[in-house]
Formats: C-alpha cells, sequence, structure tokens
C-alpha cells in the first residue's frame, strides 16, 4: 500500500513537472508574439522615417529603412500568421493590421516615386490628405490592440506557470518527506524486528543450553538409579536365598512366607529400576537410519521365540516397509507383540496379525490379538508409566512396556492408538511419519 | 557338578564386600576350582598377577570400582607379558545390562564375555561348558 501512495506521488510529481514546462513554453510564445508585433510595427515606423527623410533631403540614402521593411515584412507577417494560427478574433485583428501595413507601404512608395519625379507639388498635395497619418495610425492601434490581446494572455499564462512552478516545488517537497518518513518508518521496522529475533535467538540459545543441561542431569541421575541401588538390593536378594536354605529345614511355613515376601520384594524392586532404565533410555538414539521393519519383526520373533512356542501362538505378518527411524523402534513391536501373546485368554492360544498401511505422509502399522481385551475407560492409562490393570498374579510385568511404546512412537513423531472390546482382542495401531 | 579336573584358580576382581562373599560362596559349593582368589580394583588385580608364577584360569572382572576399574584395567592387561595371560578368560561382571557396555566390551579382544550379576550356578556351568570343555 506504501508502494501504491509511493508511486501516486511520483506520477503526480512528473504530471506537475510536464504542466509547468507546457505553460512556461507557452508563456515564451506569447512574448515572441509580442516582440514580432514590435518589429512589425518598428519596421513600418523606420520606413516612414526613411520617406520624410528623403522627402526632405533628396538623399537616397535615407531610404534604407524603407527597403529593409519591404524586404522583411512579408516574413514578419507570415511569421504572424503562423503564430495566431487558430486564434479566430486574433487572426481577424491581424487581417486588419496587414490592410494597413500594406496600405501605408504603398502610400510611402507613392510619396518615393512622386519624390523620384521631383514633383513636390504631387507630394504636398497626398501628405495634406493626411492619409499617411491615418492609416499609420491605424496600424498602431491594431497592433496595439493585438499586443495587448497578446499581454492578457500573457499575464494570464504567468499567472497559471506561476501557480505550477509552486504546484510542482510544493509536490516535490511533500514527496521528498513522505519518502523519508517511509524509509525511517521502514528502518525502524527492520531494527525492531532484527532486535526481536536477537532476543527470540537468544533466548533459544539459553533455553536449548538449559535443557541439555537437565538432559545431562537425568541420564546421570538414570544410571546412579540402575547402578548404585542395585547393588544393596543383590545383597538383600543374594543373602535371603542363602537364608532360605539354611532355614529350609528348620524353619516353619511362616517364616518361609516371609522369606518369599523379602525375595520377591527384591526381585520386583531390581525389575522395577532395570524398566525404569530401560524407559529412560528409550529412544535415545541420536540418528536416524534406513530400518527394514521386516527384517526387525523377525528378529523380535527370533528373540520370543521361546516364549511363542510355548503358547502356540501364530503370528501373521505381512510384508511390511522400510523407513527411517530410530533403533529404539524394535521395542515397539517387542512390546507390543509380547503383549499380543501374554494377556490371552485361556485355552485359546494368541493369533496376533502385523499388518501396515500407507498413508501417503506415514505410515499405519497394526497388531492385533484375539486376547482378553482392554474396557474403553482404560484406554489412556495404559500408556502410563508403571500403571497396570492386573494384579501380578494374574499376569506378570511391571507395566512399563506400553509407556515405552508410546516414548518411543511419539520421539518418532508417531501417536499410538488402541481399539479393543473386552473379550474380543485388542489393535493396537501406530503412526510413524515419513521423512 | 561332576567335574573331571578343577581349574587351578579362579580371581574375582571386584570391590564390593558382599557380592565377593556370594560370589565365592557360589563357586566353591560347585567345587570346580582348586582356589578362589579376590582383590578389590584394577590396580591390585594387575599387582597380583604380575607376582604370581601362573595366571589364574578364569577372571570375574567388575567394572566400577576406584582407582582403577575394569576398562582400566583391561588397558594395562594388553601390554603384559604373554605367559601371564594365556589361556585366561576373561568374564566382565557388571551390576547393569546397558547396551553400550556390552558392545564396548565386545570390542576388547582379551574379554571373553559379559555378564550381569548376581554369578548363578547357571553361568557357571554354561561358562565351563563353552571355554573349559577338556576339564567336563
Amino acid at each position: 500500500m506504501i508502494f501504491c501512495i509511493l508511486l501516486c506521488t511520483l506520477f503526480f510529481a512528473v504530471y506537475s513537472i510536464r504542466n509547468m514546462n507546457n505553460n512556461l513554453r507557452i508563456q515564451v510564445d506569447t512574448r515572441t508574439v509580442i516582440i514580432t508585433l514590435k518589429d512589425n510595427l518598428s519596421l513600418l515606423l523606420n520606413a516612414e522615417t526613411g520617406e520624410r527623410g528623403y522627402t526632405i533631403t533628396s538623399d537616397t540614402s535615407y531610404l534604407q529603412p524603407y527597403y529593409e521593411a519591404l524586404e522583411e515584412l512579408p516574413a514578419n507577417s507570415a511569421l504572424l500568421s503562423k503564430m495566431l494560427q487558430g486564434n479566430v478574433e486574433e487572426e481577424k485583428e491581424l487581417d486588419s493590421l496587414f490592410l494597413y501595413v500594406n496600405a501605408k507601404m504603398d502610400f510611402i512608395k507613392k510619396v518615393i516615386l512622386l519624390k523620384n519625379d521631383v514633383n513636390d507639388k504631387g507630394i504636398k498635395d497626398l501628405l495634406n490628405t493626411g492619409q499617411g497619418k491615418h492609416l499609420m495610425d491605424k496600424v498602431r492601434q491594431s497592433n496595439q490592440r493585438l499586443r495587448a490581446t497578446e499581454e492578457e494572455h500573457f499575464a494570464e499564462r504567468k499567472k497559471i506557470t506561476d501557480k505550477s512552478i509552486i504546484t510542482a516545488r510544493i509536490v516535490f517537497i511533500v514527496a521528498a518527506i513522505f519518502s523519508l518518513l517511509i524509509t525511517l518508518f521502514l528502518a525502524s521496522v527492520i531494527i525492531n524486528e532484527l532486535n526481536r529475533r536477537t532476543r527470540h535467538e537468544k533466548a533459544l540459545r539459553d533455553y536449548t543450553r538449559e535443557l541439555q543441561r537437565k538432559n545431562e542431569e537425568i541420564e546421570q541421575f538414570a544410571f546412579i538409579a540402575s547402578h548404585d541401588l542395585q547393588q544393596p538390593l543383590r545383597s538383600i536378594s543374594n543373602f535371603t536365598g542363602l537364608l532360605n536354605e539354611k532355614l529350609q529345614d528348620t524353619a516353619g511355613d511362616e517364616t518361609k512366607q516371609y522369606m518369599s515376601f523379602i525375595t520377591g520384594g527384591a526381585h520386583r524392586m531390581s525389575a522395577l529400576i532395570n524398566d525404569l532404565l530401560e524407559y529412560s533410555r528409550a529412544g535415545k538414539d541420536v540418528q536416524r537410519l534406513k530400518i527394514d521393519c521386516n527384517q526387525l519383526v523377525a528378529e523380535v520373533l527370533e528373540e520370543l521365540s521361546a516364549v511363542l512356542k510355548e503358547t502356540q501362538a501364530t503370528v501373521n505378518v505381512s510384508v511390511l516397509p522400510s523407513l527411517y527411524g530410530y533403533a529404539s523402534l524394535k521395542s515397539v513391536f517387542r512390546n507390543l507383540i509380547g503383549n499380543a501373546v501374554k494377556y490371552t485368554k485361556k485355552n485359546e492360544p494368541p493369533v496376533v496379525s502385523i499388518t501396515f498401511k500407507d498413508l501417503g505422509k506415514e505410515y499405519l502399522f497394526s497388531i492385533k490379538d484375539n486376547g482378553i481385551g482392554i474396557e474403553a475407560k482404560y484406554k489412556e492409562r495404559i500408556f502410563i508409566i508403571f500403571q497396570r490393570l492386573h494384579t501380578r498374579n494374574e499376569y506378570t510385568g511391571t507395566g512399563i512396556g506400553l509407556s515405552i511404546c508410546k516414548k518411543v512412537v511419539e520421539l518418532h513423531g508417531g501417536k499410538i492408538t488402541l481399539e479393543s472390546e473386552p473379550g474380543k482382542g485388542s489393535e493396537f495401531n501406530f503412526t510413524i511419519p515419513k521423512t | 557338578m561332576i567335574i573331571k579336573k578343577k581349574l587351578s584358580c579362579i580371581l574375582l576382581v571386584d570391590d564390593d564386600y558382599e557380592d565377593n562373599i556370594f560370589h565365592k560362596l557360589v563357586i566353591s559349593r560347585m567345587q570346580i576350582a582348586e582356589s578362589i582368589e579376590e582383590v578389590n580394583d584394577g590396580l591390585e588385580a594387575l599387582d597380583y598377577l604380575k607376582k604370581r608364577q601362573t595366571p589364574p584360569e578364569l577372571i570375574f572382572l567388575d567394572i566400577n570400582m576406584p582407582r582403577m576399574n575394569g576398562w582400566e584395567f583391561l588397558e594395562e592387561y594388553k601390554d603384559l607379558d604373554a605367559d601371564q595371560k594365556a589361556k585366561t578368560i576373561i568374564m566382565m561382571l557388571s551390576t547393569s545390562s546397558n547396551p553400550d557396555e556390552i558392545k564396548k566390551a565386545q570390542e576388547i579382544a582379551e574379554v571373553s564375555g559379559f555378564k550381569t550379576k548376581p554369578l548363578s550356578k547357571e553361568m557357571l556351568v554354561e561358562i565351563l561348558e563353552q571355554f573349559f570343555r577338556e576339564h567336563l
């Protein structure tokens, strides 16, 4: 929009200058007419003076101006006609002027001829008619009228020209001021924006640094948790085990039960710590690599072969794509397939199918089972770390599998969802965006 | 455990008091070694190896120890004389099963394997079957 205003101002400035130039030219033209008219009159006057001089002195050198006039009046008249062309009123007056000018020249010629013939009486008679003076007066009047008209025009034009000069000046000054203001405005906008960006960049840098620091802190903590907490746990496990052996024969049932609770507790804590560590480490890989999902799943099935055999599970895998992702994608498949063969219906061997759909911008993987299913109200909760829907005695596990799946899938920029009906099995769907 | 010929010596390199007691107990119960020795860190282990006439046939090496840890010990171990190292199986024995550490261990020629504590009867049987067939 600012650009349009600037453009308009420019056009206006150019226009007013052209206008001013036009007006100046017309002014000049008017001036020229006036000068030519003056020339016309002075030529004639000089001719008359020459005629008088000759008449008095009989010296032909006085006739010089007359001959000059004879020579130059035609051109002068032609010029006047040309310049006043198109101006009806003035053309009429001009015709009248030429009439009288020609008549006067004829009169002078007559006087000269009479003088040539030494006809002094004839000259006296001619001059006494007063025709010479009369004609001259007429010429003067006509000339004067024409000049007056031109002076009027000139005055008018001058007014207009002066106005247009002032206008042009004003327009230029305004345009210049405007341009300056706009430049200052734009400059300040740019500077502000740059400042804003610099501030944002700095904030971003600071934030990133802080984030990195926090990450390091967390990793350190995770390591300590895994390592240093394990040792005391190990002592508890190991030596209650030995204690168990020692008390095997002598301890009562209650004692034995208490022992088993202690050992069980230590084992569970160890499993929790390991799982926590696995969760914190999940997806930590820095680079995306090319992953052949078929190979990935094949490896997982190989690792789970004992469990699959035990549960007599059937796993149907369709041909899966290759994609760019993190190595931790393997744990997603491992946990989902593992769950599928774990949470089975009694007396019904698990049947698991692994498929995918290409949705253009992302891949949608589905792992479907015929297990016990999950109630709708728990759909969100199961993805929370350590949240379980069963007791330890019903199904093993710490409740970390699905939270790892969620973490890794979201690390890839995808989403994981669940379709399920209790008693009818579950279908876990997750997307992995293509990069 | 029926074993034809016992190993002459098993060395435990670990700074943890209770782990050593437990591991010694497990190994001695199986009666697979003539002697079971323990040192508390990498430095002591090097000293021990330099002083001994015949090297121990099996070393269980912990990773986190004061003064010189497992990795640092292995650096120095490489420079020992051949007869001080020959026929010695080194098993890394760690608290956690960190994949990075497992990978690192696999890259060291002198290390034969990586196990997680605590040492168990099953683990020992596995090791014997893999590395000490002739003793069985």
